[in-house]
């Protein structure tokens, strides 16, 4: 038997577990050991050249490379097999993945070959107990238990190398014992145990004279190589840098002639560990250095300049992107040069933001985007974030420009690079400071133009087109002040997405519209509603819910746009009146929002058929108003006020007595969520009483009467909430025991609201008062008065000044401010006063700013104090505030000679 | 309830507050399989597509706008999710929501101990009890499952799932289904471990109150359920079963079954494309079982149904599940559905290439193909928490004319990703949705 075959022999017979530790083995030897593998699961009907192509490049085996080229396969084994060598072949720790998910299920019990790769990848902390006797490692056992056992040793302190050999003694005639010791001292390294590693590397050593047979002599070379060094690295650790140094200088002393792996390995280690023990001398230690095979593509990748970008030496990394860039562009690389151009790209825009301030460089900045831009790769530039400041030196109407011309320089990458474009755009625009209009107008205007000028659709998706149109809509909410510059634009490319054939591009293209339509003229407006309207009118049944119905209902129900229903003689209006109340009575969904969309509606314009149909949504809504064990009862009680012209008087009413209703059940009953919103209802009543009243044909004071009666089951809404506050929340899992404070805020508005509409403000502050001694309505109660200052206060409440939490305080300032500068000049004064007081104990915010030039008019000065003292400290800390509020503290509070800087 | 030789039916009929055509389906995907965590995503999860959100008004800021349209008529979560003291906890406050949409869910006999999800005769017997006290309905929903329950081995272990809702009147309505067909992780040496392949059917009509809609019938499913694998007794799957086996759901089984809800715990195959991406899909048995169900003779009753999917993305430190989403038996349109989305076809690629086969994993462009059914699910995420996928079948395939080009797409795509606020509560925010 030759050295070959005697190795096949070892590989067949132990594969698993040579899989496990396949990252010590020479590119001969892993090409053997996929040999052997296939051999085996292969079982004489697959044979590896049918799996692909090996080629193993010749001379030194430490120096070798193997290529691999699988070949085609559609027999589900010799496809698993195939994948097989390629992760191997890849290093990734990939698993081939089973086709079917099941190892039960695959040909030739492959289950095994996943477990091996598998379990080549854990490490100890990923490893459980359980796995030892779980299916899944079964016949990798004695290695598993290995590695629990060294784990457990761990805990409690060092490694027992004869326990772990016992455990693994079912290799102990195996070539593969001492790598299987280096894997453990490896792990224990992982999770730094050096001491423990450094005792299993010197097993791992003892144990190599079992390779020292002939087939095995070039790779016990290698090995021997590679534990000395491990044991260095070690020792480097757990004793010092000195030692780790001598133990090297060692290995490279006694290097054999014709083994090249100390020098290549271990070269930059010595110097690393001389120059760490303070050996300077050390420097002029020679060092090996490795060409990998300059020829693939694959021996080409950015990790060091993304190593050196990660630690901030942005030249180098630089250096070294552009290194690699271009030999992979000299090798014909389309794929891989653009992962690099995107992290090269990446690489300058993060160096010229962190030297910001500093340095500048227009230059850099351009060839920055540009290579972005070339990449093509979306995902990357999404994943950047934008510095506004940063931005606005950079981002200029030229650059604009250059980056346009980068996009559609090319017939053949110009989807891919104004992909990039429009990301690029949209998110400079999101932070684009607001004095910088030119330069967002520009690019407003280059994105309106993507989206004008490329497909809205590609490939059943959104196309570069229709990005371009998702990112106006995106901007223009966010941006409202840089929409003027193309909203009639937009509204020309929605037009021309709504003739054409595709439900996608039009429902974004209406999205996006809507942020827009405020900027538009009213005859633009009025075309965009035409367009719609047709738009719906020609629609195939059957629509209803569709995206593209809904994104239409959403543009019409614009303030600007309904508005056009409130006049019956526009016939613009009348149409769009009457195609609401079709669409909206056709889709069951959007019952309640109808109302919502009918508010101002004249019920003349609704046609009799029309009437009818909306005369049974209206039963429908009376009827849920009136079941309060259902959420839904508040929709339709707030649905039937929203259009009372609709709704008519039956509807009000119905709308009142399921409030009642609601107040009624939660009062008594205690559970049940339709209470949490009933307060929308109620301010909505108490603002708008005498509109409803009089569109609903109700005569007002009768209205007020009605709305009067609620004052009974309010008090006793809120006597129930001090016994249990928690009937203040929405739905909620698992039951919560304190109330919502935005629910207990808004109800305490909306009855102080209420009160006052009905003359019963005393009564109800009242209650109020008595509710606001429970701990945990006190805070929602106290913002909600804090910010109704202005309707509620007639006087200045000084205490409530002087006591009121820091948000309340906050939350009533501006009210305050309001209430102050309607007060003669000696009691504003003296308010004023009490306001920056309050302030000098919880400041700084922006927010004092205000009660400082308001002292400052009325010429309040404060004499300075501890407490002005701990202001200013509070506010010289404070980088963003102190240059705006130190000249207004400065002119409020009166410092001494002594206290100026 | 009815039995034929090999099964026992549970047909159940519930009055269902449907106010659309479009059904809007929501499905969890748990980042991962955790016992011990389930419960709390699960109260995030139905919390957060039920409760909308709000902000403090003052004197400049009051209006307020129509509330959203109900956020679900389906919430599917895993297999093996949630125990029952957490199910009860949530039926006892769920109940007073008013109509909802149904939510479907695995359960488990423990929360703490992760081994333990197959429930002891004792355990399902207290389970049932507990729901009979809560709720008034629950003696006439849990009947047909209480006959087969009394009649099963003392000894035996099973797997159970749950779906509930509150009817057209407010009135809560619960369904416990057990598993039919195991799984081989359900194959052990140990008693607690091995579980007991069950044979009561059910499927659930939901009745609209408005009778201008239609009815829609749900069949709710734990994982392997779904599979046509071999069983001890040799009993057909379920999706067939509701075929061959109809008389056991009563005189009138429903002629057709609309979703298929399928709360599973399974890992999915992975292939390696190059060094650095690898691509995922769906398990090719579950696959396989899609196709069946849309064109087998023997699934005749299933030929339009949407098949719904919720599954842990990580069940194990190795094993990698996920891809939660959706099977439609059509064509679909858009052929994609955004970021953190995929899509996997069935049909031919080409003319050239005519025989129907699934799309490779990975594969993107789908240009050319004459598809006939996909599966819309999640794109694997390192999240770390879990996310919702959610969705709308804009006409159910038994619902859309076969003259209406592509009107059982799906529309409202949208994934809420898990997070927790500053006062460390999870939530699953609608992207732009706060709560204060």
């Amino acid at each position: 038997m030759n050295n070959l075959d005697m190795r096949g022999e070892e590989f067949e017979r132990n594969a698993p577990v040579w899989l496990v530790v396949r990252h010590f083995l020479s590119a001969d030897l892993v090409h053997e050991l996929c040999s052997a593998v296939v051999t085996r699961w292969g079982d004489g009907k697959i044979d590896i050249d049918t799996i692909g192509r090996l080629d193993v490049s010749a001379g030194d085996p430490v120096l070798a490379s193997l290529g691999y080229q699988p070949r085609g396969q559609t027999e589900p084994l010799a496809r698993y097999l195939r994948h097989l060598i390629q992760v191997v072949v890849w290093q990734g720790d990939q698993t081939p993945g089973l086709s079917s998910g099941s190892a039960d299920t695959e040909p030739g019990n492959v289950g095994l070959l996943e477990s091996a790769l598998e379990l080549s990848n854990r490490d100890l902390s990923t490893l459980r107990v359980e796995d030892e006797e779980g299916p899944e490692f079964a016949s990798l056992r004695s290695i598993v238990a290995a590695m629990n056992a060294l784990r457990m040793q761990l805990k409690d302190g060092e490694a027992d190398v004869d326990v772990l050999e016992s455990l693994l003694e079912e290799y102990h005639d195996s070539p593969v014992l001492p790598l299987l010791f280096k894997h453990l001292g490896d792990l224990a390294g992982d999770i730094d145990h050096w001491s423990s590693a450094e005792l299993l590397y010197r097993r791992a050593k003892e144990l190599l004279p079992c390779l020292q047979n002939p087939a095995w002599a070039l790779f016990e070379r290698s090995m021997t190589t590679i534990i000395m060094q491990s044991r260095a690295a070690a020792a480097y650790i757990t004793h010092s840098p000195a030692v780790s140094a001598i133990m090297l200088d060692s290995l490279l002393e006694h290097r054999k002639n014709d083994d090249p792996l100390p020098m290549l390995n271990a070269g930059y280690d010595v110097l690393g560990a001389h120059m760490a023990a303070g050996n300077f001398g050390a420097l002029g230690t020679e060092r090996g250095s490795v060409l990998l095979a300059p020829q693939l593509i694959s021996a080409h990748i950015p990790s060091n300049g993304l190593g050196n970008m990660v630690d901030g030496r942005f030249s180098d990394a630089h250096r070294w992107f552009w290194a690699v860039l271009r030999r992979q562009v000299a090798l014909g690389s389309a794929s891989l040069s653009r992962d690099t151009k995107a992290a090269f790209g990446r690489s300058l825009i993060t160096e010229l933001a962190k030297e910001f301030g500093s340095q500048q460089s227009t230059v850099d900045f351009l060839l920055g985007i540009r290579l972005l831009l070339e990449s093509g790769r979306k995902r990357a530039v999404d994943a950047m974030d934008w510095d506004a400041h940063f931005i606005a030196v950079y981002v200029t109407t030229d650059l604009a420009k250059a980056a346009q011309d980068i996009a559609n320089r090319h017939e053949g990458a110009q989807i891919e690079r104004n992909q990039v474009l429009v990301s690029l755009l949209r998110d400079w625009l999101k932070v684009m400071p607001a004095e910088s209009y030119e330069a967002a107008s520009v690019l407003m205007s280059l994105l309106s133009q993507i989206a004008q000028d490329l497909p809205a659709t590609a490939n059943g998706g959104v196309g570069v087109g229709g990005l371009a149109m998702k990112a106006l809509g995106e901007v223009g909410k966010k941006r409202p002040e840089f929409a003027p510059c193309v909203a009639e634009r937009v509204a020309e490319i929605a037009l021309v997405r709504l003739a054409e054939n595709g439900w996608l591009s039009a429902s974004e293209a209406l999205r996006a519209l809507s942020p827009f339509i405020s900027e538009l003229s009213p005859e633009s407006r009025n075309t965009v509603v035409e367009h719609v309207l047709t738009m719906i009118d020609d629609l195939p049944g059957d629509q209803d819910g569709s995206l593209m119905l809904r994104s239409a209902l959403d543009l019409l129900s614009h303030n600007q746009i309904l508005g056009l229903t409130r006049d019956a003689g526009n016939t613009l209006g009348v149409r769009l009146a009457r195609t609401m109340v079709r669409v909206s009575l056709d889709t069951g969904a959007e019952n309640r929002r109808l109302l919502y969309l009918l508010r101002f509606l004249d019920p003349a314009l609704i046609d009799d058929i029309d009437r009818h149909r909306l005369q049974t949504i209206l039963d429908q809504l009376a009827i849920g108003a009136s079941r309060v064990n259902s959420s839904d009862a508040t929709d339709c009680v707030h649905a039937l006020l929203q259009a009372p012209a609709v709704s008519g008087k039956a509807g009000v009413l119905a709308a009142l007595d399921g409030l009642d209703k609601i107040l009624s059940a939660a009062s008594n009953q205690g559970h049940g969520f339709a209470l949490a919103d009933a307060y929308e209802p109620v301010l909505l009543l108490s603002a708008e009483h005498e509109q409803i009243a009089e569109k609903a044909g109700l005569n007002d004071a009768d209205l007020l009467d009605r709305m009067a009666a609620l004052e009974a089951p309010i008090v006793a809404l809120w006597t129930r909430a001090m016994q249990d506050p928690a009937i203040f929340n929405g739905f909620q899992l698992p039951r919560p025991t304190q109330p919502n404070r935005t629910i207990v805020h808004n109800w305490a508005f909306a009855c102080l609201d209420l009160a006052k509409v009905i003359n019963r403000d005393r009564a109800i502050a009242q209650v109020l008062a008595r509710a606001e001694t429970v701990d945990a309505l006190k805070n929602g109660i106290t913002s909600a008065r804090a910010v109704r200052i202005e309707a509620d206060e007639e006087g200045f409440d000084f205490y409530a000044v002087a006591d009121a939490p820091r948000d309340s305080f906050y939350a009533a300032l501006g009210g305050r401010l309001v209430l102050a500068s309607t007060f003669a000049a000696e009691q504003r004064a003296e308010a004023v006063c009490a306001l920056v007081k309050r302030c000098l104990m919880t400041g700084p915010t922006g927010l004092d700013a205000g009660a400082f030039v308001a002292a400052i008019e009325c010429s309040v000065h404060i004499p300075c104090s501890a407490q002005t003292d701990g202001y200013r400290a509070r506010m010289r800390a404070n980088t963003e505030l102190r240059h705006a509020l130190m000249p207004l503290f400065a002119n409020v509070v009166v410092m001494g000679e002594d206290d100026k800087d | 309830m009815t039995t034929t030789q090999d099964f026992q039916g549970a047909h159940l009929r519930w009055p269902f507050d449907r106010r659309q055509r479009p059904f809007v389906v929501r499905v969890m995907e748990p980042a991962k399989y955790r016992p011990v965590d389930h419960a709390e995503i699960f109260n995030a999860a139905v919390t957060s597509l039920v409760e909308r959100s709000r902000r403090t008004v003052d004197l400049y800021d009051r209006s307020s706008h129509p509330a959203d349209p109900r956020q679900f008529d389906l919430i599917t979560f895993p297999e093996a999710f949630i125990d029952g003291t957490t199910l009860c906890a949530t039926l006892s406050i769920f109940q007073y929501l008013g109509p909802s949409g149904c939510i479907h869910t695995g359960l488990r006999a423990s929360a703490a101990d992760a081994s333990r999800h197959l429930f002891k005769f004792d355990e399902m017997v207290k389970l049932r009890d507990e729901l009979e006290a809560l709720l008034p309905f629950a003696e006439v929903d849990l009947g047909p499952f209480s006959t087969w329950l009394d009649e099963q081995d003392q000894d035996g272990m099973f797997n159970l799932g749950c779906i509930f809702l509150n009817d057209a009147n407010s009135q809560m309505r619960v369904c416990l289904h057990p598993k039919q067909v195991r799984s081989k992780f359900e194959i052990s040496h140990v008693r607690e471990e091995m579980m007991c392949e069950a044979n009561l059917l059910t499927v659930v009509t939901l009745e609209p109150a408005d009778k201008k809609f239609g009815t829609i019938t749900l069949q709710p499913l734990i994982c392997s359920d779904a599979l046509h694998l071999e069983s001890d007794s040799g009993r057909e799957p379920p999706i067939h079963a509701v075929n061959r086996d109809a008389a056991c759901l009563g005189a009138n089984p429903p002629d057709h079954v609309d979703i298929v809800s399928v709360a599973t715990c399974t890992p999915q195959p992975r292939t390696n494309l190059d060094p650095t991406t690898t691509v995922h899909s769906w398990h090719e048995q579950f696959r396989h079982a899609f196709v069946d169900a849309a064109r087998s003779p023997d699934c005749t009753r299933h030929h339009f149904a949407a098949i719904v999917l919720s599954n842990f993305r990580q069940i194990e430190t190795t094993k990698v599940g996920g891809l939660s989403g959706v099977f439609l038996p059509v064509p679909p349109n858009p052929t994609e559905f955004g970021v953190g989305t995929m899509t996997s076809v069935w049909g031919s690629a080409s003319k050239e290439e005519p025989d129907t086969r699934w799309s490779l994993p990975g594969e993107r462009d789908f240009t050319g193909w004459r598809s006939r059914g996909f599966i819309a699910m999640l794109e694997p995420a390192n999240d770390a928490i879990g996310r919702i996928f959610g969705f709308t079948i804009h006409r159910l395939p038994r619902e859309a004319s076969p003259w209406e080009k592509n009107a059982a797409r799906l529309t409202s795509v949208e994934i809420r990703q898990g997070a927790r606020d500053d006062t460390g509560v999870l939530t699953f925010p609608r992207r732009g949705a706060t709560h204060e």
